[in-house]
């Protein structure tokens, strides 16, 4: 036993724990001889802390506070719909000009050959009544378009839209009775003294079907 | 430990976190801030610098006592946590280093004359090298060996604390050990 106890002792592993039951009893010796503490001040702030902070925990809340989360969220989604709002009322312009000029086929395609001389027939039936159609609200009187066609003799008619893009405007020859020129507007006469006379003239009709202006053609140009 | 005893103590830990009277906090910071100074200082922090880190500590603990949450470990634990992550801001601060696994401190002067060492007694010289060399430890080390030995904190609240396993800690205090034998074997040599 003895021997065994000898080769223990001189084995490294027991020197290496040796040493260290020798450090561990050193650091003790340090751990008891240390009694650092901190000054009685910071106890005493530390106190005053404690009460402050619970005095601030007791008194009453206001109402509002941006830390709690429904008002965060509230008001995350009042500036969501805010800007959904101000983007909305920015592209609202933008569709209206794009309602005006319709994409497709044109209108005029669609309609039948004598189509023209009963939307006229209609305009002059809203002016005789003394009801001028929508379109009139928007009538300005001077217009690139307009002093376009005055220039090659083309009369406006009255409740006609000259803001209105011509487009694909369409001609069309056709005799007009007299009795219809004082309604048009073109002549002052007393339609009855009219009765029975036609007149050859073209009229233009617009993109949206209405007649927009009429021109007085000589009889060679109607054939 | 048995489960109903750390179920109390958990228990316990959570009603002093909480103090509801300023007794309760004075008797709660009376208990645990030598400690913590002690663990301040013996990281390398001075005097003014230690007693700041406690005041933040417990600062801590006043404005959030419901950030500690007894079944993640002590109290004790939790407020050495935070006086850790604290003197690691500190340092790094100080040292402007991205890590501080390689901080070594200065030997601290005050801490040794507040230890009242006789320097001309063969033992208190010992003591006094051991110090030393307890400054001079790599920070990885030397808070294993600090927390394990010097404050007598077991494996897993060391781990806790250290944000680490409990097979790390024993780890890095062996190593930090082995350390500190080879500096006071060359501190004697020097001494002779």
């Amino acid at each position: 036993m003895n021997w065994l106890q000898q080769r223990l002792r001189s084995s490294p592993s027991s020197a290496h724990a040796e040493a260290d039951a020798k450090l561990s009893a050193g650091l003790a010796r340090l751990r008891a001889l240390d009694q650092r503490q901190a000054s009685p001040e910071l106890e005493q702030k530390l106190l005053r802390q404690w009460r402050e902070q619970r005095l601030a925990a007791a008194a009453p809340r206001s109402g509002w506070s941006f830390t709690s989360t429904r008002v965060r969220v509230s008001t995350g989604l009042a500036l969501i719909l805010l800007a959904a709002g101000i983007w909305r009322l920015e592209q609202q312009p933008s569709q209206a000009g794009a309602a005006r000029t319709p994409a497709g086929p044109h209108p005029t395609e669609n309609l039948p050959a004598r189509g023209f001389p009963h939307t006229l027939q209609a305009q002059m039936k809203t002016a005789r009544a003394g009801n001028p159609a929508p379109r009139a609200t928007a009538r300005h009187t001077a217009q690139p378009v307009s002093l376009a066609l005055a220039q090659r003799g083309w009369l406006p008619l009255p409740d006609s839209n000259p803001q209105l893009p011509l487009g694909r405007a369409m001609v069309v020859t056709l005799r007009i009775p007299g009795r219809m020129l004082p309604e048009l507007g073109l002549i002052s006469m007393p339609a009855r003294s009219l009765r029975g006379i036609s007149f050859p003239a073209q009229v233009l009709i617009g993109e949206d079907n209405f007649a927009r202006a009429i021109r007085f053609v000589q009889a060679r140009e109607e054939k | 430990m048995l489960e109903g005893d750390l179920e109390c103590t958990a228990r316990g830990d959570e009603q002093e976190a909480r103090a509801t009277s300023e007794a309760d906090f004075a008797a709660l910071y009376r208990r645990h801030h030598p400690a913590l100074y002690r663990f301040a200082r013996q990281m390398g922090a001075q005097s003014q610098i230690a007693e700041e880190i406690v005041q933040e500590v417990f600062l801590e603990l006043i404005r959030h006592p419901d950030h500690f949450q007894p079944r993640q470990g002590t109290l004790r634990g939790y407020l050495f946590g935070i006086g850790r992550n604290l003197l690691h801001n500190y340092w790094r601060r100080q040292r402007g280093e991205a890590s501080w696994d390689h901080l070594v401190s200065e030997p601290d002067d005050q801490g040794r004359a507040a230890l009242a060492l006789d320097q001309g007694r063969d033992h208190d010289r010992e003591l006094h090298r051991l110090q030393t060399a307890l400054a001079e430890l790599p920070w990885r080390y030397r808070e294993a060996v600090v927390l394990c030995d010097l404050q007598e904190i077991n494996y897993s609240e060391a781990a806790h604390i250290l944000r680490c396993r409990p097979g790390t800690v024993a780890s890095r205090r062996h190593r930090g050990y082995k350390l500190l034998q080879a500096r006071l074997r060359r501190m004697r040599k020097e001494d002779a």
